[in-house]
């Protein structure tokens, strides 16, 4: 089992108190710290809503490896963002079963309602809108997911109209950006 | 055929809080756990699997006990990886064991590690599924809390650890290959095989990577024996399955019926194609697999040997139909853009491939496309098959060269009228 060596401990400059131990714990799982890089960049991003660039030597420290392999795996998986995304982060899935159930005609609602294209957020940081192929939920399709929490079904142009209404008001009534499932 | 589903992965998910250790605990869960820890050696369980038939639900069909079998005794340590990476287009069996029966799969792990005899057992599932993520979680906490996972389990000598790894959005990551890589902290780049996993997977070691719904399936085997699970399926393909019918359909839903029963019922039992349209195309087991034309999907039975037989193959068992009156060139669009942006860049023909395949299909889709495009798609598709690295890319030409197969005259179209034959009414 991998014991966190101590040097790595003292250089750190963005893992701190409640985060540090919990990054400890994450890389006490695996046979290699290397392992430890998507769960730390999930931390990061759970608490942050993307991975501050000030995150990535810590990450790289941690699990024994180099900032531009960090670098690349946020770069590679789809879901790590390295600059900040809208509070609500929309992903309409367009793929096959959504596509012949409508979801095109969704999709152009929501840039009308939102006023951007696909990959925008919006000017008061409120939604970002992307497209997101099959999230595995083809019988209710076409889907939203937000958040990676929240999936919305058979989102009709009408009901795009509605959930978008309704997150406006969740965001009024809830205040300021909180973790990860605040939507529940 | 009976009108009835076989329910042997469904019993539990319309269960109220069936999530919960005590309702799994209710209804004969981890007693199959129990048995093997206290009455079978890891070999017996390994017989049990094999001799029940059972076979891999993510995709390729390969005989789960067989795959164990394959794991070497002397090399220590070993591990297990689930994939709940589900996400091949049209499958969402995975996600409903996932959201409602989590200690089915943990079970089927357990005893999976137990019968190679592996010290931990990592679950990947894949980050879009947050919710699915937290069950599982709280599945894990309990199954800790009740002595079922961890050190010396049941108070046996036998210890094993849960670890819940989450992905963060790459489709190549459900190969087995790319999920290795990525839980080793790496790209999700597949891996050249051999070594196959079994020999040197997570970390170097032996390794068995099964899928959500393959393991949700031998705790039921254990408990019943393997002639329970026979009296269902065909003799190669035994027992039940988890079908995703989606698409034109009046009632999409995941289904669980007896391997090798007609497609046909499977697609009345999920209320017939939507507003009484006639089929054009089907897709029997996830956008990977060659459609059927509506003719030969109405004719084949859905046990893997017969899809196969038809030219195509049996999957992940996401069976998408497609209605009359949809454009193919939409359709081969959509598909062949996903594996572009899927594609992880490993190997040219790939990387390439699809993306020629999407440049000459945008010029059908925007109406520049003349009849070269028709032979130049088809000369690009048949050069990927069999020519790339993974499956991924060795079977991203499929949705393409079915569409031109079943629906040429919708290309003809776009090439004679520059536009979609969708947004002509006379059709």
């Amino acid at each position: 089992m991998h014991n966190p060596s101590a040097p790595a401990a003292e250089e750190l400059t963005f893992f701190a108190g409640e985060m540090k131990e919990k990054a400890y714990e994450i890389l006490s799982r695996y046979p290699h710290p290397k392992a430890a890089v998507m769960p730390l960049l999930w931390l990061v991003q759970d608490r942050y809503g993307f991975i501050p660039r000030e995150a990535v030597p810590d990450v790289a420290l941690l699990t024994e490896t180099t900032p531009i392999h960090v670098e690349a795996i946020v770069k590679f998986y789809e879901l790590f963002h390295d600059h900040p995304v809208g509070r609500f982060q929309l992903m309409l899935c367009t793929n096959i079963s959504c596509l012949l159930c409508g979801a095109d005609r969704t999709l152009k609602k929501l840039e009308e309602l939102l006023g951007i294209d696909v990959g925008q957020t919006t000017a008061d940081g409120l939604f970002t809108l992307e497209e997101f192929e099959c999230l595995a939920a083809c019988d209710k399709a076409p889907v939203l997911l937000v958040n990676c929490w929240d999936l919305y079904e058979k989102v009709t142009p009408e009901r795009a109209e509605e959930i978008i209404l309704q997150l406006r008001r969740k965001r009024e009534a809830q205040g300021p950006k909180e973790g990860k499932g605040q939507d529940e | 055929m009976s009108s009835d589903e076989v329910r042997i992965v469904k019993r539990r998910v319309d269960l109220p809080q069936s999530t919960t250790w005590r309702v799994y605990r209710e209804t004969d869960g981890y007693r199959a756990l129990e048995k093997v820890v206290k009455e079978m050696t890891p070999d017996e369980v390994i017989e049990t699997v094999r001799a029940s038939g059972l076979r891999g639900c993510g995709g390729a069909g390969f005989p789960t006990g067989v795959k164990w079998g394959f794991v070497p005794k002397n090399i220590f340590p070993k591990y297990v990886c689930v994939n709940a990476d589900e996400s091949e287009p049209g499958t969402f069996k995975d996600r409903l064991i996932i959201e409602k029966d989590p200690h089915a799969i943990i079970e089927g792990a357990l005893i999976a590690a137990y019968a190679i005899q592996a010290e931990k057992v990592f679950i990947y599932i894949r980050g879009e599924f947050g919710r699915g993520y937290d069950i599982l979680q709280q599945a894990i906490r309990e199954a800790y809390q009740t002595r079922l996972a961890g050190d010396q389990i049941l108070g046996s000598s036998f210890s094993c650890h849960l670890v819940l790894h989450r992905g963060a959005g790459a489709y190549i990551c459900g190969e087995e290959t790319g999920l290795l890589e990525s839980l080793e902290g790496n790209r999700g780049e597949p891996r050249m095989r051999p070594p196959f996993p079994a020999v040197k997977g997570a970390f170097g070691q032996p390794t068995v990577i099964n899928n959500v719904e393959t393991l949700a399936r031998v705790p039921p085997i254990i408990l019943n024996g393997p002639q329970w699970y026979r009296q269902w399926g065909t003799e190669r393909s035994p027992g039940t399955r988890l079908y995703c019918v989606s698409g034109h359909v009046e009632r999409a839903g995941v289904y669980e019926f007896p391997l090798g029963i007609p497609m046909r019922d499977l697609i009345e039992f999920a209320g017939g194609v939507s507003k009484g349209r006639k089929l054009k195309a089907l897709i029997p087991g996830g956008s990977s697999a060659p459609m059927l034309d509506a003719e030969t999907a109405m004719r084949v039975t859905t046990d893997f040997e017969a899809i196969m037989s038809a030219g195509s193959f049996a999957g992940s068992a996401g069976i998408v139909a497609i209605a009359e009156g949809t454009c193919m060139v939409k359709v081969a669009l959509r598909l062949t853009r996903f594996y572009m942006r899927e594609s992880c860049g490993k190997c040219t023909p790939c990387r390439e491939g699809t993306y020629w395949l999407v440049q000459a299909l945008d010029g059908f889709h925007s109406g520049s496309a003349t009849r070269e495009d028709l032979s130049l798609l088809e000369s690009v598709g048949k050069q990927m098959v069999g020519n790339c690295f993974c499956l991924l890319g060795d079977t991203a030409p499929n949705p393409l060269l079915s569409c031109l197969r079943i629906g040429r005259d919708d290309f003809e179209y776009h090439i004679a009228h520059q536009r979609c034959p969708e947004e002509d009414g006379d059709r």
